[in-house]
């Protein structure tokens, strides 16, 4: 019966290829909803960016999906496997990291990654050897036999990361990853995450700070007031609003004389509109065609005799798709 | 033999590491070897004899007794098993709930939740890793008593009796600590440390004192007894022969009239309590919001307490121990009390019941189920009130009273922790449920204020029938009548009627009070979900 059941998530997972799947998830609290009826699906590989305000419901999602909290509903799904009928099956595939991460302050910092080495049920032969592999890649190889408890916030933070890895996990939940640290240890941390993101692992993280995401994030789910206003991937989502990013132009010259001329020409063209006027010398236009239509424009535009000193194609990031879609209430 | 694979086990290795450190080690052998030294030192300059007198059972002449010295390694045996005692169940106790309160508070138990560890290898770990150090003390200790015995010619297999009974104690009085430290608050982290050696002391002492054979033997008191007993020898002493003291000691190790063996019996009301216990620990660390026992386990574990409380009543009154009329009275409150507490535990809060309605209304589910923890506690009342009931009988049963006769009785006795129930689901379900200040307040009213007055208006006119209309509020004045009905066929008593009348009512407002306040929040919950 369980090798049948076995079978069939391996057949579903095949056809239906997501390492995390969530329908119609509700987390509830004592007088509001964090979470209501969320569908989110991340396909194998990809590093989802989970952004929203304060209070939008994104931890409580990580909560829920690490099995820390009990949803009031919803089918997740991790690997394949379920949740709720193969919970340590699910729970071996998935690591996770909260924002603000408590420590043993008495232990060291091999002893503790040693228990959670333990804990994710790593053989006790190879343990150690794994111990050693992730503290060689967060760095912390030197503080080896130091106490938790004597390490700077941002070590203690590679520390967790380290223990969210020892078992290799497939999935990986990180939520405010960054939180509470300098610029410094914010750098190491998304060079790490970086790193282990170009791993292939399947990554759900979510972040205040959007530039974070920006650099490795291949997706995205906008959530506002436990609802999820927008997901998929940053190319989807741009095909989906419409705007694909803004085309730069710079003059050598002040915009301002050849402006009225500008806007007339611009606007003639095809995937072109609302021209805007950034600096004395600079302007910017949403543009939604492809980079050969960009590079016929240009052309164009040097034909008509502008004296063009930068062109670029800025695409839209994940901050700026957020300040687009997502800062609005969900209603 | 894998569940006790230690080694691999997470909660076990981070306990284990903290607390044998070699500075802690190295500490805590020397103050271990410095009283070792002095019980010692103590026993071989000290004397100590027991006093035989059975050279008056074939004389009536009053003469001294015969002294008979205690040899000091004898003596050196039963302190140093006094010492294991304090150190397995005194300190490890206290270890246990630092350890799993610190863990709950700190957030680190979160990371274990989302472990794939075996929710069982959890429970040992906490459970023998925060009293890691105590126990390799206790096994060293007894190491050295064991090895003293040879000596000083005691057998070893008491020895063996002794260590299996203070280490069943140990595991009980670990497990109850390690579930008040996952039950801490948070607000109070500090208070509760004082909170626990508070519970202890009134357990131990309520154990000590009241000598029934059931609470005798949750504590280490009987094995100590029986190996004090092996080693001094038992004597025969002309005034305790003919004293209550002995009766008393006899009722100790009776049950249901009964001679039974002291690790036999101890076995037999530990360990089904250890595993409610940790059964309640495995809850808390699958979810802090669940309640601490379910439904089902709630029943059982009061079944057990009262069953094992009246099979030890019972020995007092077959043996005519004249402390059997307080006991039956004690017997009678704990339904009450386990009533009461059994309705804290089995009544859903708001945010639970509301979550089991979504789900119906989600899954299109008409009912819940009555086992659940979000469900109410109507059924689990119902069946509370059958058990009670059952218990009931069995006292009557004793004294050959027909249970028809003590109806009155029985529906008051019911009534107090039914309208508890009810009240407490009331408080916790209305829209003013953050202010804990208005149950406390009722209750505080109804049941201690209200009898108070009618206590002192009775003080001032006896006949006064007001007065005793005030009094019937009260579970304690309510709960001597149902003890009346044992120990009497009594006529009926005028203040009977008062107090069945006025309890009742009391409870029947108060389920309606509920009741409404369920088919409130059933409304508004079915009302969101037909917006959808």
């Amino acid at each position: 019966m369980i090798n049948q059941i076995v079978s069939f998530q391996l057949l579903e997972l095949l056809y239906n290829n997501h390492m995390i799947s969530i329908r119609s998830l509700r987390v509830d609290y004592e007088d509001i909803t964090a979470v209501d009826d969320l569908n989110l699906e991340i396909p194998v590989g990809y590093i989802c960016g989970l952004v929203g305000p304060n209070g939008a419901g994104k931890t409580s999602t990580i909560k829920a999906l690490a099995g820390i909290i009990q949803p009031t509903y919803g089918e997740i799904k991790i690997n394949g496997t379920d949740f709720e009928l193969f919970r340590e099956q699910a729970l071996q595939s998935l690591g996770y990291m909260p924002d603000f991460s408590p420590v043993y302050e008495n232990l060291k910092v091999w002893e503790f990654l040693d228990v959670f080495a333990a804990a994710y049920l790593i053989d006790r032969g190879k343990r150690l050897d794994r111990v050693e592999y992730w503290m060689r890649r967060v760095n912390l190889t030197d503080k080896r036999n130091s106490y938790v408890r004597d390490l700077s916030r941002g070590m203690r933070q590679r520390l967790v990361l380290a223990k969210t890895l020892l078992h290799d996990p497939k999935v990986l939940l990180l939520d405010e990853p960054a939180s509470g640290l300098d610029p410094i240890a914010r750098k190491e941390m998304r060079i790490l995450l970086k790193e282990v993101a170009q791993e292939g692992k399947t990554i759900l993280i979510s972040s205040h700070i959007l530039t974070e995401l920006s650099d490795f994030c291949t997706a995205i789910a906008i959530m506002e007031k436990g609802r999820l206003v927008v997901s998929g991937s940053i190319e989807e989502i741009r095909t989906r609003i419409g705007i694909k990013g803004h085309l730069v132009i710079r003059l050598s010259e002040s915009v301002e004389k050849n402006m009225p001329w500008l806007r007339s020409c611009l606007e003639q063209v095809e995937h072109v509109n609302s021209v805007e006027q950034i600096n004395a010398d600079e302007f910017k236009c949403v543009f939604t065609g492809q980079a050969q239509e960009a590079a016929f424009l240009l052309k164009e535009l040097v034909q008509k005799g502008l004296p063009i000193l930068n062109f670029y194609l800025k695409e839209d990031n994940v901050e700026d798709i957020f300040f687009k879609i997502g800062a609005k209430d969900v209603s | 033999m894998k569940l006790l694979k230690l080694s691999d086990n997470a909660l076990f290795l981070q306990n284990w590491r903290e607390r044998l450190r070699p500075s802690f080690l190295i500490s805590a052998v020397v103050l271990c070897v410095i009283v070792i030294i002095l019980i010692i030192t103590n026993a071989s300059v000290q004397e100590s004899y027991i006093y035989d007198y059975s050279h008056r059972l074939s004389s009536d002449t009053l003469n001294y007794p015969n002294r008979i010295l205690t040899p000091p390694l004898k003596i050196i045996i039963l302190n140093l098993a006094k010492l294991q005692g304090s150190i397995l169940l005194l300190l490890g106790t206290f270890n246990a709930y630092r350890m799993a309160s610190r863990e709950y508070l700190s957030g680190t138990l979160d990371f274990h939740r989302a472990s794939p560890t075996p929710r069982i290898d959890q429970i040992l770990g906490l459970l023998f890793g925060s009293t890691s150090l105590e126990w390799c003390l206790y096994f060293a200790i007894s190491f050295l008593i064991l090895s003293i015995s040879v000596f000083a010619q005691v057998p070893v297999l008491s020895l063996i009796q002794f260590t299996i009974s203070v280490t069943l104690t140990g595991l009980f009085y670990h497990s109850i600590a390690v579930l008040l430290g996952m039950t801490a608050n948070p607000k109070a982290s500090k208070t509760g440390i004082i909170q626990i050696f508070l519970v202890l002391y009134f357990m131990s002492s309520f154990m000590i004192a009241n000598g029934l054979s059931f609470s005798y033997h949750l504590s280490w008191l009987p094995a100590y007894e029986q190996l004090s007993d092996t080693i001094k020898g038992i004597v025969y002493e002309y005034y305790y022969e003919n004293s209550y003291a002995k009766t008393m000691d006899t009722l100790r190790y009776s049950f249901f009239g009964y001679q039974i063996s002291s690790l036999g019996f101890q076995i037999f009301c530990q360990i089904p309590l250890i595993l409610i216990v940790l059964s309640g620990v495995g809850r808390k660390i699958s979810s802090q919001e669940r309640p601490v026992l379910s439904k089902r386990v709630s029943l059982a574990a009061i079944f057990f307490i009262l069953f094992m409380y009246f099979g030890s009543a019972c020995s007092h009154i077959l043996y005519g121990d004249y402390s059997g009329t307080y006991i039956i009275t004690s017997g009678i409150w704990l339904i009450i009390i386990t009533g009461v507490i059994g309705a804290m535990i089995a009544t859903p809060s708001h945010l639970s019941f509301v979550r089991g309605l979504r789900r119906c209304q989600k899954f299109g589910k008409t009912s819940f189920d009555p086992s659940g923890d979000e469900s109410g506690h109507s059924v689990w009342l119902i069946l509370y009130c059958l058990l009670a009931t059952f218990i009931y009988w069995l006292y009557l049963d004793l004294f050959q009273i027909q249970l028809l006769k003590s109806l009155p009785g029985l529906l008051i006795l019911l009534s107090y922790p039914v309208f508890f129930a009810a009240l407490y689901e009331y408080c916790k379900l209305t829209t003013h449920r953050h202010k804990k200040v208005f149950f406390i307040t009722t209750l505080l009213i109804l049941w201690i204020l209200v009898p108070a007055f009618g206590l002192m208006i009775k003080g001032i006119s006896a006949a006064s029938s007001f007065a005793e209309f005030l009094i019937a509020f009260s579970p304690v004045m309510g709960g001597l009548t149902p003890v009346i009905n044992i120990y009497s066929s009594y006529p009926q008593l005028s203040f009977r009627e008062v107090e069945l009348f006025v309890s009742n009512f009391m409870a029947l407002i108060a389920l309606l009070m509920a009741h409404r306040q369920r088919r409130r929040i059933v409304e508004q919950v079915k009302k969101e979900y037909t917006k959808k």
